[in-house]
């Protein structure tokens, strides 16, 4: 009798798994789903052999096959269905196939609802962690058990030979996701099953409401004990913790007989009218309801006048240019290149003035970032009345209220109902920086073209309903500032003892005519972290959405009440059907519906939000991440194996060239500029190197960096290809030629072939070039000068030997753009030794 | 009272096994060495009156000692498990004959008798294999341990076993009584057991009352609170820690004690810390300890306004308020020397009389003031006392060092102490 309960709780496994909120997906979502799935179709043993309905199975069959757009976990659903419908038409031969197919379709009604439950947490969840007086009620607990506990504002305290254990209770402690995915797949379950069914849903929340009470007691007592937080977030924990709640649900909700199959039955078959009334309303219903997260108004574009704020921040500097003769933190931290990039796009100027009404009126948008000052009233009461009048103001906080940030924003952002937190995150598993991935569907259009995209530790951010939730970022673990620590970061560095789960990281409201964004991590638009992937095109998506003003009301609150009564007269309707085919037609027509509204919503962004077209064209250097064995932080932070070429990368900046990370050769052949392929682990193919050939005829340049962490043949064709070859290392170090003779060089590759660039100590010729038609090929054999273990952080004060590789690499990226370059001048016409090949 | 130490350091495991021999107790050429990394999981402390009230995991700082060889009249009371014996080295005589710290084939691997003791005519042995409990720095640390080792070998265990004998036949009795009738009546049976399961699992040889003590005249008597949910660490030099406090009271001839019972040693009078409680103080308490100040205590206590709600009731209980503004880390002057803070916080209130001792950012974050006989010191900074800012394992805060020093100093000229 527990076994459909025991199937509802591993296929909640599943939900929780790949909605990523507390532990990060992973593959064993697949066991949880094969485990639910074969208890669900044991339950499914002794049913009575009614034939089933062919014209009723047909109907699933379209939306099944709508589905797969609407994302991962919505496509299993779907092809569930569509293999339950499959297999039910083939019962007509096979009758004993029946349980196949009533099984395959529980289990999909089962998912779809718990896909529904997860999603409406993601939704909501966000901003749902905070449940007053659990702290102490949990140490008190622990102080009955004769632990040394206490808590403090929220945070409980464990004192023992362990050291001192933390951790903050939160709904998500008590398995507010995974409890609700029970709930939301025992609906399928009572509805089809036996009658009381109000009685029995209540039995079943009060059990669900207890055994969750229970179970937090018995995680806590075991964290108490063993000191080791992931029995409240991992994955199998929580799955296990929740299994014995299958059988308490087999007794105070017992299924008795099954009033009807999962599918349709040919003797039950209802009337056309009543069929199509209730796949029509369910259609409506998850329409508008999915419509009120993703229905916008797109808003009129505004003239794209955007202002910078320098009067009250004394951090991220727009005005301390970064070129090749300043270095260090303050160049480093430092917003020169994003209000470059931007001004690409728009028409940037900068205020060291008081913000007043004259000021701001002549602006679109406003960007206030990290203030390390506080607003006056005046400035304030003008910023409320900027917004109201339809501008836009982009607020970029930091975390741990670093530099008072925090505070002097939110004396701002309180007036929009936004509240930045005094916090940190940092992800939940591995306590490094969290990874943003944009969700399939349904994204905000300041993240709809967003690429996955790393933060560099944000606070969180809370904001007012109705707000909208640009990025919820999940599998988090968020701490609390600590005000005795630089930069007030946690002591001890990250750990895994704050509140868990999702969280706001950028969220938006609308304020009369304005809107307000707020994002919560400046770090990430400094220079250094500028032009890696993701972050050009959330500044980008950021200002496009600020820059225009609201022409309709706010869409979410009336188009979720409508969905829900629309939902409530479905279900009323549907009483009147035969139980069997009330729920595969609402799931069939609620597919349709949410089909329906995600295409809208997609569409509707794509269509207003379409990709910027710039002001200015900028000059650039595409880093081939297809053939390079380089690293750049792009999904993670360098770690100490890594072949870091972050500083390399972002000193093209320096020059002002723009650079893109590309993890296809193809993608930077597309553009102009230059192509840059450094220490190769990976050969190109013919087709590859045809395509090079032709940008480089075309006007592009092309600079090989061939390093110690290269593969040695991973060069030879592409070399080949332009009448190049590179020499076995040399075993004693080189030192390169003036005006870089401070440079000693280990392993360098002679190159053979094409005209002399770099000449470097006992005549060892370690750089050469080729011209084809426009464009330039320059090949330099002793890349490894260039990693950032040579050339230091992107913080760096460097020494003059890294002074001389910095002018190295402006050198070489400037001439193989095609500049005359003063360095290179004695040996560019130089004759070329004949080919060797190695 | 015999405290041996590991290998044979020192020559000492020739003349100790000779002297040993009689009552069964050897001295083994080894360190014995917890499986896992410390000795905090791993120790058994048998049933006795050694154990007395030690039932709560009440730490026994063991360090690296040799392993005993136990026969009668001997009995092991303290042992290792899991544990090994790290055989010796005879050519390390520079490492004290140490070994390598791993676990060799033919190395004891199991349980290993760290303590013993035996009765010799009308006296008593206790034998260690280490020294460490009861050096300086473990004093205070496991107090109750040590104090129970000496009233052992000076008292008369008698009354206690005599006590824990007949509680053990009257739970006998009731449970042979109570399995004659209820046999019918499982459910007598089983409500009987179930009331029995308190008073078996109190562990009778617990009762008792702790050694009172008369501490010699240089000393001041100290106390640590433990029982308010305290955060800090059990193992005594970790970072979360209060052991460079009980050295640095120690130091000061301040005879430290850190306990859960702090209130059945107030009418000690002298000094009791407070690091930030985390479970609120009832009004009783509070009363009783506005009493014990003043009659004549000091009440030190450190609370930053990011020690919570429980902390500031105590120290509002006395007229102070702290401020939620934070300070950070801070240096400054205070007591004619220098006081480094790690995340200060202004103090925004005081009672009359209040004498400040430091100022940052001309905001006042340390200073005490006169209650009845007694005084109250406040220090705005939860984590003043913790060990990475007075005194580690391996590094110490000479400034905060002074100021403990000069605090004590001005406490015994104004008569408090």
């Amino acid at each position: 009798v527990s076994l459909p309960w025991i199937a509802v709780v591993l296929l909640a496994g599943w939900s929780l798994d790949t909605s990523g909120a507390l532990a990060p997906p992973s593959s064993g979502a697949w066991l949880w789903l094969a485990a639910g799935s074969l208890a669900m179709l044991a339950s499914r043993g002794r049913e009575r052999e009614r034939p089933l309905d062919r014209r009723g199975l047909l109907w699933l069959l379209p939306a099944a096959a709508l589905t797969p757009a609407l994302g991962t976990r919505w496509v299993l659903w779907s092809w569930l269905l569509a293999l339950a419908a499959v297999v039910g038409l083939a019962c007509a031969r096979w009758p004993r196939l029946r349980f196949l197919a009533t099984g395959l379709a529980t289990t999909s009604l089962v998912l779809g609802a718990q896909a529904a439950a997860t999603a409406l947490h993601e939704g909501l969840g966000a901003q749902a962690h905070w449940i007053p007086g659990l702290a102490p009620a949990s140490a008190a607990c622990l102080r009955l058990l004769g632990l040394q506990a206490g808590s403090v504002d929220g945070v409980v305290l464990v004192s023992g030979m362990e050291g001192v254990q933390r951790f903050i209770p939160s709904w998500d402690h008590l398995g507010l996701l995974p409890l609700g995915s029970i709930a939301a797949g025992a609906v399928p379950l009572l509805w089809l099953h036996g009658s009381r069914l109000l009685l029995r849903s209540l039995a079943l929340v009060a059990v669900l409401a207890l055994y969750a009470a229970a179970r937090f007691l018995t995680l806590i007592v075991t964290f108490g004990w063993h000191g080791d937080v992931r029995v409240f977030w991992s994955t199998t924990a929580v799955v296990v913790s929740f299994l014995p709640v299958a059988w308490l649900l087999a007794r105070v909700a017992p299924l008795g007989a099954l009033e009807a199959s999962f599918l349709p039955e040919r003797e039950l078959v209802p009337g056309a009218r009543p069929l199509a009334r209730v796949m029509g309303a369910a259609a409506c219903a998850s329409f508008l309801l999915a419509g009120a997260l993703g229905l916008r108004d797109p808003g009129l574009p505004k003239a794209g006048r955007v202002l910078f704020d320098e009067r009250h921040s004394d951090w991220e500097w727009t005005e301390e240019p970064f070129d090749t003769e300043r270095y260090g933190l303050r160049t480093s931290y430092n917003y020169f290149n994003l209000y470059d990039h931007l001004d690409h796009y728009f028409r940037l100027s900068r205020t060291h003035e008081p913000l007043s009404d004259e000021l701001l009126a002549e602006h679109d948008v406003l960007v206030l970032r990290t203030p390390t000052e506080p607003f006056a009233e005046a400035e304030l009461a003008a910023l409320q009345r900027f917004v109201e009048r339809g501008g836009g103001l982009w607020l970029i906080g930091d975390h741990t209220n670093v530099f008072g940030s925090g505070e002097y924003l939110n004396a701002v952002a309180e007036r929009f109902g936004i509240r930045f937190q005094y916090d940190c995150t940092y992800d939940l598993s591995t306590g490094s920086l969290n990874l943003y991935r944009a969700p399939e569907v349904l994204a905000h259009p300041v993240v709809s073209r967003l690429p996955p995209f790393l933060f560099a530790t944000s606070c969180t951010v809370r904001a007012d309903w109705p707000y909208e939730a640009v990025m919820v970022g999940t599998s988090l673990n968020v701490l609390p500032a600590d005000y005795g620590q630089p930069n007030f970061f946690p002591a001890k560095g990250p750990r895994q003892d704050g509140q868990i789960g999702s969280f706001l990281q950028a969220a938006a409201r609308r304020h009369g005519a304005g809107r307000v964004l707020a994002f919560t991590d400046s770090t990430v638009f400094s220079n250094f972290f500028m032009y890696l992937p993701g972050k050009p095109e959330l500044a980008l998506g950021s200002i496009d959405w600020l820059n225009r003003t609201n022409r309709l009301p706010e869409l979410g609150t009336p188009l979720a009440l409508l969905g829900l009564a629309t939902l409530a007269w479905t279900l009323v309707g549907a009483r009147g059907l035969r139980r069997g085919w009330s729920l595969p037609l609402i799931a069939a027509g609620s597919g349709v519906g949410l089909l329906a509204a995600l295409a809208l919503s997609d569409a509707s962004v794509a269509l207003a939000h379409p990709p910027l077209e710039p002001r200015r064209p900028a000059r650039r250097v595409h880093f081939d991440l297809e053939h390079s064995g380089i690293f750049l932080p792009i999904l993670r932070l360098q770690g100490p194996e890594d072949n870091d070429w972050a500083t390399f990368y972002t000193w093209t900046q320096r020059i002002g060239l723009v650079p893109t990370a590309e993890r296809e050769l193809e993608r930077c052949l597309a553009g102009d500029g230059l192509v840059l392929l450094a220490d190769p682990v990976r050969e190109l193919e013919s087709a590859e190197l045809e395509a090079l050939r032709r940008f480089v005829a075309g006007g592009g340049g092309l600079l090989v960096l061939l390093g110690e962490r290269g593969l040695p043949d991973a060069s030879d064709a592409l070399l080949e290809s332009f009448g190049l070859a590179a020499g076995e290392p040399a075993e004693e170090p080189t030192i390169l030629p003036a005006p870089f003779e401070l440079v000693d060089v280990a392993a360098a590759r002679p190159i053979h072939g094409g005209r002399e660039l770099l000449v470097g100590s006992q005549g060892r010729r370690v750089g050469a070039w080729v011209g084809l038609g426009g464009g330039r090929v320059v090949v330099v054999g002793c890349g490894g000068i260039f990693s950032a273990a040579q050339m230091g952080s992107v913080s760096v004060e460097p020494s003059p030997r890294q002074r001389e590789i910095y002018e190295l690499e402006y050198a070489l990226l400037r001439f193989g753009l095609g500049e005359d370059v003063p360095a290179f001048e004695g040996t560019r016409d130089a004759p070329a030794p004949a080919l060797e090949t190695r | 009272l015999v405290l041996g130490d590991h290998t044979g350091m020192g020559g000492i495991r020739e003349p100790f096994n000779e002297l040993l021999q009689p009552v069964g107790v050897e001295l083994e050429f080894d360190s014995a060495k917890p499986v896992s990394d410390t000795w905090r999981d791993g120790l058994v402390l048998f049933p006795s009156r050694i154990a007395l009230g030690m039932s709560g995991g009440e730490p026994i700082p063991l360090g690296v000692g040799a392993s005993l060889r136990v026969r009668a009249p001997a009995r092991v009371v303290l042992a290792g498990v899991p544990a090994f014996a790290d055989r010796g080295d005879e050519e390390q005589s520079e490492r004290g004959f140490l070994g390598d710290f791993r676990h060799e084939p033919g190395e004891p691997l199991g349980d290993l008798a760290l303590a013993a003791s035996a009765r010799v005519g009308a006296g008593r042995v206790l034998v260690f294999g280490d020294t460490s409990p009861f050096q300086n720095g473990s004093l205070g640390e496991g107090p109750l341990f040590v104090d129970n080792c000496l009233r052992w070998l000076t008292g008369d265990e008698r009354v206690a076993g005599l006590r824990a004998r007949a509680a053990r036949i009257a739970s006998a009795l009731v449970l042979l009584a109570a399995l004659c009738f209820g046999l019918a009546r499982a459910r007598i049976l089983a409500l009987t057991v179930l009331a029995l399961l308190p008073w078996t699992a109190s562990r009778p040889w617990d009762a008792g009352e702790p050694l009172d003590r008369e501490l010699p005249g240089a000393w001041s008597p100290a106390v640590v609170d433990s029982g308010h949910g305290q955060a800090f660490d059990g193992m005594w030099w970790r970072d979360d820690s209060i052991g460079g406090l009980h050295q640095n009271l120690l130091r000061n001839g301040l005879w430290v004690d850190t306990t859960r019972e702090a209130a059945r040693r107030l009418g000690e009078g002298g000094l009791l810390v407070m690091l930030p409680p985390t479970v609120r103080l009832s009004r009783s308490e509070l009363e009783e300890l506005e009493g014990f100040v003043r009659g004549g205590g000091v009440l030190l206590a450190t609370v930053g306004a990011d020690a919570g709600e429980a902390a500031l009731e105590l120290v509002r209980w006395f007229g102070f308020e702290v401020a939620p503004s934070p300070l950070g880390p801070a240096q400054c002057d205070a007591l004619g020397g220098r006081m480094e803070l790690v995340s200060a916080y202004p103090v925004a209130g005081a009672p009359a009389g209040f004498v400040s001792m430091a100022r940052v950012f001309d905001q006042d974050v340390a200073g005490w003031a006169r209650l009845g006989r007694g005084a109250l010191v406040l220090i705005a900074d939860s984590r003043f006392l913790l060990n990475p800012n007075l005194e580690g394992g391996e590094a110490h805060v000479v400034e905060n060092v002074e100021f403990l020093r000069s605090l004590v100093e001005l406490l015994r000229e104004e008569d408090l102490l």
